[in-house]
């Protein structure tokens, strides 16, 4: 097989697409129900112990009440973008997956070295920003479609919120793209290397630390993703269940899928971006150990978000926005302001 | 990047397959175009065509996505993803938030003596299309072919950042201004007029203006007690409700 | 290769469907989308141009027509807005008078 005939390259692309795929639903899946574990013993309760040991199965029994619970669809609802509503939230969500690289370039015996990376293009970051920005026309569409004013308050105020904190988003990661100098989420992580693996960008030894960048990502991407303490459009005791209050079965699973991927998007973002990826002690000499640290580092910002859910109480809708735009943008400039700075004077020496 | 090169290299072997595979390249750009192409120009007609102004938006966000996957296949990829984040994820998004915030309508269908514009609408244009088809094909210029795709860095994002800081400064930095002037009038309009320094002079004037308006039959939206009282009127008119005694002891 | 003149032609047509969308739709928010969609037909001649050619002053030239158009969305829709909270109505037939 000559591997650089381009039809088996697609193929190869085609392959990995669908084992990505497929591992973020298993760890999805994995991840509410130790959210739902995790809570329970921070509020001193059990959770889900019962089906399998240990509770291990509840994600499929879940997925089975889902598939059999019955559809109800609003009569008065607009009914195509009622459908499209859930489609473009669950696409948008699961798209920006391709671009992280899970590992370094390891020699597989066949195939010869292998980045560990589905898709390396030269934009990588911007792709994902803009796939964050589709994701916003879910809740918005979601919210108008169910003709129920919960819905839309619910769905205005997230997709308020979303583009509020997209701004502080995007601009905590302009520190790190200076320092880079590149947008290909390969070549950032790649020059964390030095350092005995622990040159990371948050703590970077031989520039400037992006801690403040890394604390303004954290707030944006908690905010982005609609948890706790930013997560009023839809929580149960303000609007119902916000924008998903008319959504039943199989499109409501889609809109919880959704979220909890968005999560597992943004944490690969962060630890990318600002813990180095793949990066870390000994992987020159066992390059697989790369994904283990890039999982490990993954599931620690999982259980952060967990943690903070179990943890805060959540933000008033004004005092929320009043944050994102009168706090968090300002410091998100202000690190921009400062990272080019510094970085324009350790230039020129 | 280079791993991305290595996609397009096609061995050449004798026969069909050799042909085809060193081909394959040239078809797949001449596919990409006919499916973006045409699904631009499918959602440029829905757009056109729906009466509901949502789904309008919807289908123009389809055209904006379809042209950022045609910039993609003209080696454009940084003006694609900034297609994406600014047309769909910013411009639509306020598009949008203000058809639902505003409640939009489904444009009535047009009165009978303006009914004879459409078609009139559609010949001039297809008069243009075949205008436009003529003047490229049959008495167009040498029909140019671009340069091998691996041969310039154009529209990689170092060559727009060089381009846009060393010799396009100056529209740049117009630009910000002009976006400073944007971001002036945004603000400016959204502002309501009496925000500042309201007296109890002001706000008796304004439950007068309030109360005079709803006896023309103007309610602000918003105004629950105004509404209710219209409610209160209309189904007291349509006989579903009594009219309030006089004394408010009724129905005791 | 896809010759320069298929995406010119492209361009056309999504620039005619834009202005028979400002002339027959009567929606000011339609009208609006319509001038958009003529805007991104040209950008698409940029682009078609910058490939051929191989200069990036054409993608530059789309960067700045994309951030106008952001410009002019905000402040178009803040006016559409405005004319709505003072007649009503998104029509733009019954907006031909200057007293309000």
């Amino acid at each position: 097989m000559d591997w650089n005939n381009s039809y088996i390259q697609v193929g190869l692309k085609l392959v990995g697409i669908n084992v990505a795929f497929v591992v973020v639903l298993m760890i999805v899946a994995y991840t509410v129900l130790a959210e739902r574990r995790i809570l329970a013993l921070i509020q001193g309760r059990l959770g889900p112990n019962r089906v399998g040991y240990g509770g291990i199965l509840q994600p499929f029994a879940d997925l089975l009440k889902f598939i059999f619970k019955e559809e109800i669809t609003p009569d008065k609802a607009t009914k195509f973008v009622y459908f499209l509503a859930p489609i473009i939230a669950i696409t948008a969500a699961l798209m920006p997956i391709v671009v992280y690289p899970f590992g370094p370039t390891v020699n597989l015996p066949f195939i010869g070295p292998v980045a560990l990376v589905i898709a390396r293009f030269d934009i990588a970051l911007l792709y994902v920003l803009g796939i964050t920005s589709v994701g916003v026309y879910g809740i918005a569409l979601a919210g108008w479609a169910s003709n129920s004013k919960y819905s839309l308050m619910g769905g205005l105020r997230a997709s308020a919120q979303m583009i509020s904190y997209e701004l502080s988003l995007g601009l905590s990661l302009v520190g790190v793209v200076l320092m880079s100098g590149t947008l290909d989420l390969y070549s950032i992580v790649e020059q964390q290397g030095g350092w005995f693996g622990m040159r990371w960008n948050i703590i970077r030894p031989d520039g400037l630390p992006q801690l403040i960048g890394f604390i303004v990502y954290l707030i944006s991407a908690i905010a982005e993703t609609n948890r706790v303490p930013f997560d009023l459009p839809e929580a149960e005791t303000e609007l119902v269940a916000g924008f998903h209050t008319e959504y039943s079965a199989l499109k409501f699973a889609l809109f919880f899928m959704a979220e909890y991927v968005n999560m597992f998007t943004v944490s690969m973002l962060a630890t990318t971006l600002f813990l180095g990826g793949w990066q870390g002690p000994f992987v020159e000499q066992v390059p697989i150990l790369g994904v283990f640290y890039f999982l490990g580092k993954v599931i620690f910002f999982l259980f952060l978000y967990i943690w903070l859910r179990g943890t805060l109480p959540r933000f008033r809708f004004d005092q929320l926005m009043n944050f994102g735009w009168k706090f968090l943008l300002p410091v998100a400039i202000l690190n921009v302001i400062l990272t080019a700075t510094l970085m324009f004077f350790m230039l020129r020496q | 990047m280079s791993a991305g090169r290595r996609d397009f290299v096609s061995f050449t072997r004798a026969g069909f397959a050799g042909s085809l595979r060193a081909g394959s390249f040239m078809a797949w750009t001449i596919i990409f175009f006919v499916l973006f192409g045409g699904l631009a120009i499918g959602c440029a007609l829905s757009m056109v065509a729906q009466r509901n102004p949502l789904y309008s938006a919807i289908s123009l966000i389809g055209v904006f996505v379809a042209l950022a996957c045609l910039y993609v296949t003209l080696s454009a990829p940084f003006i694609a993803a900034v297609q994406i984040i600014v047309y769909a994820g910013a411009i639509m998004v306020l598009v949008v938030f203000v058809i639902m915030l505003l409640n939009a309508e489904e444009e009535a269908r047009r009165p009978v003596r303006l009914r004879h514009l459409i078609p009139v609408a559609v010949g001039l244009a297809t008069v243009l299309i075949a205008e436009t088809a003529f003047m490229l094909t049959v008495r167009g210029t040498s029909r140019i072919e671009p340069l091998p795709s691996p041969a310039s860095e154009v529209g990689l994002t170092a060559s727009i950042g060089t381009g846009l800081f060393t010799e396009y400064l100056l529209p740049f930095e117009i630009t910000s201004v002009l976006i400073l002037m944007a971001l002036v009038g945004a603000i400016t309009l959204a502002r309501r007029t009496q925000v500042l320094g309201m007296t109890a002079d002001d706000v008796l004037n304004s439950q007068a203006l309030a109360q005079a308006g709803e006896a023309r039959g103007i309610i602000q939206s918003g105004d629950t007690a105004a509404t209710g009282r219209a409610m209160a009127r209309e189904q007291i008119e349509q006989g579903e409700a009594a009219q309030p005694s006089p004394d408010g002891k009724e129905g005791e | 290769m896809v010759p320069l003149n298929w995406y010119l032609a492209l361009s056309a047509v999504l620039f005619t469907i834009g202005v028979v969308g400002v002339i027959t739709k009567r929606n000011v928010i339609a009208m609006f989308m319509c001038i958009e969609l003529m805007l991104n037909a040209v950008n698409l001649t940029f682009v078609a141009f910058s490939r051929y050619f191989g200069d990036v002053t054409g993608q530059l030239f789309v960067f700045i027509v994309m951030t106008v158009a952001a410009a002019e969305a905000a402040v178009g829709l803040g006016i559409i807005i405005a004319i709505f909270r003072n007649r009503e109505s998104l029509n733009v037939d019954e907006a031909n008078v200057l007293k309000l």
